[in-house]
């Protein structure tokens, strides 16, 4: 979907993209993650063909977005972060609107406007004027915007920005859907490691102008090293020592589910044994997989200047 | 099969050009300002000066039976010989057609104070130009929609009315070859609308791009008419000064149009100069505004 060629961006003397170089596969759904300041935004304006590299190239499927801004814009659909709308227009006027702007006949437009709304819940509240929406419906509405002339990519900056439980997980639902149909490619921007987490496959990571990481989300979360979830019945104790004894490490407290990361060349196998002979009881065995954020924030601290405990404040900040 | 299938769909059809798009930045243009009654009061209100030029034409059709009928009554005297003037019908035309888009400056101006600050400000009040620039639309596309509110409006006030006094006066004499000696006439209706247009559009929705509170920009607006219109007058008065009207936009707009019409010019200096004023005011708004919104597009 997007081809990103060390590509700068400066703003006087401020480096807002470093050389980012990155390769997003078509399909699916991506997490565009990072702190404020990281690139994010800039990297969209230039994806979508608004602001002109200092160097490097970005194609976007296929296309240069330097030299064919429109085309993309035609093929793309965006949702931006801020609240924004038409001023005077209901919701079905506001998205058919933005169906016209696409290219598509009117006729056409309110139909498919009609369509998009029904899609992202929007019953009779549709005639009513967008300026008195609450902020979830708004993100509807973007939502529908965005989807109006049936996009072949779609950018959405801060989905569930401003949503309540209920709405955020009903947006979560339609980016899957949409992501699920496999011709839609999407690329999500969000702080929300758990709102990535759940739709997206695949991530990007930015920090400070430059990619701190990127690939398959699965991938990335399993690797984690030789780490596995143990729960054990007895004392634990003495297990938790031999695991010491051997060189791996072991936390987590007695009853609790406990994070064992053995040294490499050893495995499953090895816990199994010491337990035997420590006689405790092992109730439950697994690989342990990282979590989003414990994959983003190992992307931060490699950074080094970055306020990572701001930014797990901000993952946090969703239920 | 479900009875209403709620899921993604996909939109198979033709998308329509360029020209589809700015006309819908045009229709949505026009529905807010018509959503106003006032402003549909004030344009009806504006209009009327066209029937007082509508008897004039009607008076100028019927010149000669007049100057017949009153050659009759004073026992054959010919007025034209003791008014020692002989005006063709298309002079009249001319100095009539003239005076009508002149006249019309003032309510142009009221009506686009009116229609026009809401054009970019209220989209940049809106964050709406993330809706627009997020599509194929460039920069000049959306300049070129909005402008074409305001040559609707201003449309609405010359263009419409000029060409329909036009053509009364070509029905009312009853000859058609009237239209071979006045469709200068013609051409300078639909040249003087485009200048009016050009003027006041650009100006306008520069103006509009520099605030995100539509009354500021009203404000601006008029204090920029009134205060070309001040200084003219002072530098006049003040200095005697024959290139003071060169301050106001309306006086030059005037000083154009008469040439247009190939009347006796407003001001008895070169037109050029009134021309060429204009030509720097609109170049200027243009670049303030293209410059404004190249910001505003990339920084959303």
């Amino acid at each position: 979907m997007i081809r990103v060629k060390d590509l700068r961006k400066s703003f006087a003397s401020v480096e807002a993209l470093r050389g980012v170089s990155v390769e997003i596969p078509a399909g699916g759904a991506v997490g565009l993650l990072g702190p404020n300041g990281a690139g994010k935004s800039t990297l969209i304006r230039i994806l979508l063909g608004l602001l002109k590299p200092n160097s490097g190239t970005a194609a976007v499927l296929g296309i240069d977005a330097a030299s064919h801004p429109l085309d993309i814009r035609s093929r793309i659909g965006y949702m931006p972060e801020d609240d924004c709308h038409i001023p005077g227009l209901s919701a079905v006027g506001y998205v058919a609107y933005a169906a016209e702007l696409s290219g598509l006949p009117p006729a056409d437009a309110i139909r498919r406007a009609h369509e998009v709304l029904d899609y992202v819940g929007m019953d009779e509240e549709r005639y009513r004027r967008v300026e008195t929406y609450s902020s979830g419906m708004r993100q509807r509405i973007k939502l529908a915007q965005a989807i109006v002339h049936d996009p072949q990519a779609l950018f959405l900056d801060e989905p569930t920005d401003g949503m309540d439980p209920s709405g955020r997980d009903e947006m979560l639902e339609l980016i899957h859907d949409i992501a699920s149909l496999g011709d839609v490619s999407i690329l999500v921007s969000s702080h929300l490691l758990h709102d990535v987490e759940q739709v997206c496959g695949h991530i990007v990571v930015l920090g400070t102008g430059t990619v701190r990481l990127e690939g398959n989300l699965a991938t990335l979360r399993r690797a984690g090293g030789n780490s596995f979830e143990v729960r054990l019945k007895g004392d634990a104790s003495a297990f938790l020592k031999r695991v010491g004894e051997m060189g791996g490490e072991a936390h987590g407290g007695e009853g609790e589910m406990l994070r064992v990361t053995l040294p490499a060349g050893t495995g499953a196998k090895q816990i199994v044994r010491l337990a035997d002979e420590e006689h405790v009881q092992i109730r439950h065995l697994r690989p342990a997989f990282n979590t989003l954020e414990d994959v983003f924030m190992q992307a931060m601290r490699d950074e080094g200047n970055v306020d990572v405990e701001s930014e797990k404040g901000a993952s946090h900040a969703h239920p | 099969m479900p009875i209403h299938e709620r899921s993604y769909r996909h939109w198979e059809g033709k998308r329509l050009g360029r020209v589809h798009r700015i006309l819908a930045i045009t229709r949505s243009g026009m529905t807010l300002a018509l959503g106003k009654r006032f402003l549909v009061v004030l344009v009806l209100l504006c209009i009327t000066p066209s029937i007082v030029f509508g008897v004039l034409i009607y008076a100028a059709a019927q010149l000669d039976e007049f100057m017949r009928i009153a050659q009759h009554l004073l026992w054959g005297v010919n007025l034209k010989d003791i008014l020692g003037v002989n005006p063709t019908l298309p002079e009249i035309w001319r100095m009539l057609f003239s005076k009508f888009l002149i006249v019309q400056c003032l309510p142009v101006a009221l009506v686009v104070a009116c229609v026009g600050p809401e054009l970019v400000s209220l989209d940049l009040r809106m964050r709406a130009f993330q809706v627009y620039f997020s599509r194929p639309l460039t920069r000049a596309d959306y300049v070129l929609g909005k402008l074409m509110v305001i040559g609707v409006f201003v449309a609405m006030l010359t263009l419409i009315p000029g060409v329909l006094l036009y053509f009364t006066g070509v029905v009312l004499e009853k000859d058609i070859h009237i239209v071979v000696e006045t469709y200068g006439v013609f051409l300078g209706i639909l040249g003087g609308y485009v200048l009016i247009t050009l003027v006041a559009g650009t100006v306008m929705l520069a103006c509009s791009s520099l605030s995100r509170r539509s009354g500021y920009v009203a404000i601006l607006w008029v204090m920029l008419i009134i205060l070309g219109e001040v200084a003219y007058r002072l530098v006049l008065n003040l200095m005697g000064q024959n290139w003071s009207h060169l301050l106001s936009l309306n006086e030059n707009v005037a000083q154009v149009l008469s040439r247009i019409f190939g009347t006796a010019l407003e001001f008895p200096v070169d037109w050029t100069a009134s021309l060429l004023v204009l030509g720097a005011v609109v170049l200027a708004a243009i670049g303030l505004l293209f410059a404004r919104l190249r910001s505003l597009e990339g920084a959303h």
